[in-house]
């Protein structure tokens, strides 16, 4: 079922959460949407739920595949929620609170008990704890929380399913295996879901698509690799992971930041005009050899643990720039804390102010 | 949440240690001044009680139950509770919800008129419904018009104790409301309960303990209220004295078996509700106890 925003604004007193924001997910689709807290991505997600109405608008509407529900009470739209917390009924069993959802319908549309159980078995089996289905919400870890609200957000087959930072409260490890768990379910359901988070690396491993949100803003939307790759504004760039700034100039054939030449992927741009530019860590390149095109630079701080090698350098004019290279390439490198180097650039992204005559 | 169990595993620990260190003597004397105290203030009167109503053996103890106007207070106590319980239950779990599950204007001011009657006395607060409803009072003159008696009648005593017991069960569910804030509630109305069947479903299960409780307390209170009472009733025998009044009543006529007997009623009510409160507090602790905190694997 595709879901289609439109032109929706939401404010609190007078602090604006969404501005004039328009979305559309594809049947089927798990988009996330990805920014820091305050940027109206839990807003716009309680808006399509029906928890939260946005400011009366005439060209604001919401559609559930063409349908209009912007009318239609929460309960109505049959939306499965997650929520980060949980939110398990705290009361009543894991089963009980699966069936929750069945139990509650009008006497007309409830299904029988037989077929009750049929369903929250089936679910219990989908989140793998079947036999964890008489033990109430207090007894579980926070993963096995999350998959029991997980499932009872699907048993009322949900026409879409609403995330709220569901792995939010969970342990690094513990979320890392729920949303790998998370992307497989889906891939197996296909029910159009949209993911609410503010961990970049979550929304780039589970996501088909990432819309970027700041300040009740679209930033960006587009398939994890073109956020990452092609981010089209600079706080894109800075929020999907880390990033060196330089400032420089427009030149002839590029971006001209003390001794290197960087590339410029602005077509805009006239020689002298101040530029930003943005480095990945990994498009950092450290040499021992002294040449004239590279920016000398000393070896602060070298962190060899982890998948990569980090060196955090300054630079003779005083700016600090993190490198990241392979554990194969720091030891041919071999260098250490307080040693000099030379420092040049693969690849960046160039930013400048909209040149106005 | 694990990583903090893991730094601070040792001072619950530590602080148990410290009070076992305690020389012997000091707790020797710390727990007899203790004991004594509970004895002389709660343990003697009760005895006292017990012992007085006794004086004339079981047969004149019995017998003081028979007379008619001493049926009728107990009567009117009942009354009063049945009346004022119900109601209290009502408003406090309303003033609760609201309370807790919203953000409004005048939300403190609500918080402290609901201690109100904490901090008056009863006195006091009876004497304002004379001054609201009695013949000289504001309404008085419209009420005596209409024919409706409310200061020296049952609606007047039944109007103060709704007003004394009025913080009793509100003060129970506000900060356990607060607590759990509305999250479930949230999550029951997207799966589709309507608001009718979140509250009864999902609201009242996860407060029943704390209302029980509330209920309980106010109960105790709606019966053994004496001094606002007191101020309103008039003291009209079998018709508008509740059992403490009647008490007093007794008393000062010198019958004390008959005032002791009827002080025993209100003395065994106040052991039930101490063992009511105590299953309560019981069963809301083992609720607790089951709740592993979020967020641990």
């Amino acid at each position: 079922m595709s879901i289609a925003v439109r032109h929706i604004t939401k404010t609190f007193g007078r602090f604006a959460a969404l501005r004039d924001v328009s979305l559309e997910v594809a049947a089927g689709e798990l988009v996330a949407l990805l920014g820091p807290s305050g940027s109206g991505k839990t807003t716009l997600l309680r808006i399509i739920s029906g928890l939260d109405q946005p400011d009366a608008s005439p060209d604001s509407e919401i559609r559930f595949h063409e349908e209009r529900v912007e009318g239609q009470a929460v309960g109505q739209r049959q939306v499965g929620f997650v929520f980060q917390h949980y939110a398990l009924f705290r009361h009543m069993t894991v089963f009980e609170n699966i069936a929750f959802g069945l139990r509650v319908r009008p006497r007309k549309e409830r299904p029988s008990n037989q077929e009750i159980s049929r369903r929250v078995r089936e679910l219990l089996h989908l989140i793998q704890l079947e036999n964890l289905e008489s033990r109430y919400p207090g007894q579980l870890s926070g993963g096995q929380r999350q998959r029991v609200a997980l499932a009872r957000a699907l048993a009322i087959e949900p026409r879409v399913l609403l995330l709220d930072e569901p792995f939010g409260a969970l342990d690094a490890k513990v979320r890392q295996e729920l949303r790998r768990w998370l992307r497989r379910l889906h891939d197996e359901l296909h029910v159009t879901s949209i993911l609410v988070t503010h961990d970049q690396e979550e929304a780039l491993e589970v996501a088909d698509r990432i819309v970027v949100m700041n300040e009740g803003r679209i930033e960006q939307e587009g398939t994890p690799e073109e956020v990452f790759h092609q981010p089209k504004t600079e706080f894109v760039i800075n929020f999907l992971g880390n990033v060196n700034l330089f400032h420089g100039r427009v030149e002839q054939d590029g971006v001209r930041v003390g001794p290197l030449l960087l590339p410029n992927n602005h077509v805009a741009g006239v020689s002298g005009q101040v530029a930003r530019a943005f480095i990945r860590p990994y498009d950092v390149e450290v040499h021992r050899d002294k040449s004239l095109a590279a920016l000398p630079a000393r070896v602060l701080r070298v962190q060899s643990a982890g998948p990569t090698v980090r060196l955090e350098l300054l630079s003779n004019s005083g700016d600090s720039i993190l490198a990241e290279m392979s554990h194969d390439k720091y030891r041919k490198l071999n260098v250490r804390k307080e040693e000099e180097v030379f420092v040049s650039v693969r690849d960046a992204r160039t930013f400048m102010d909209d040149y106005v005559i | 949440m694990a990583s903090l169990d893991t730094i601070y595993p040792a001072v619950p620990i530590k602080v148990k240690a410290a009070t076992n260190q305690e020389p012997l003597w000091v707790r020797v004397i710390l727990i007899s001044i203790s004991l004594t105290f509970i004895g002389l203030f709660l343990f003697l009167p009760l005895a006292a009680i017990m012992t007085e109503a006794l004086r004339k053996g079981i047969g004149a103890y019995l017998e003081s139950f028979q007379d008619e106007d001493a049926l009728a207070a107990i009567k009117l106590t009942l009354i009063a509770a049945a009346i004022s319980v119900p109601a209290n239950l009502v408003f406090g779990a309303a003033a609760a919800w609201a309370l807790a599950k919203f953000d409004f204007r005048g939300r403190n001011v609500l918080v402290t008129l609901i201690d109100l009657p904490f901090a008056v006395s009863p006195v006091i607060a009876g004497l304002v419904f004379v001054l609201l409803f009695g013949l000289q009072g504001w309404l008085g003159p419209w009420l005596s018009e209409h024919d409706i008696k409310i200061i020296f009648a049952v609606p007047g005593i039944v109007l103060c104790t709704i007003f004394v017991t009025f913080p009793f069960v509100a003060r129970e569910l506000i900060p356990l409301m607060q607590e759990q804030g509305n999250e479930e509630e949230m999550a029951a109305l997207v799966l589709g309960a309507s608001g009718w069947k979140t509250f009864w479903r999902v609201t009242v299960p996860n407060v029943k303990w704390a209302l029980l409780y509330g209920v309980i307390l106010c109960n105790a209170r709606a019966m053994g209220e004496f001094g606002a009472v007191s101020v309103v009733s008039g003291h009209i025998r079998g018709k508008t004295n509740t059992m403490p009044l009647h008490v007093e009543v007794l008393y000062n006529e010198y019958n004390f078996v008959a005032a002791f007997a009827v002080a025993s009623l209100l003395a065994m009510l106040a052991l039930v509700t101490l063992a009511l409160k105590s299953l309560v507090e019981w069963r809301m602790n083992r609720t607790d106890v089951e709740t592993i905190p979020p967020g641990k694997e």
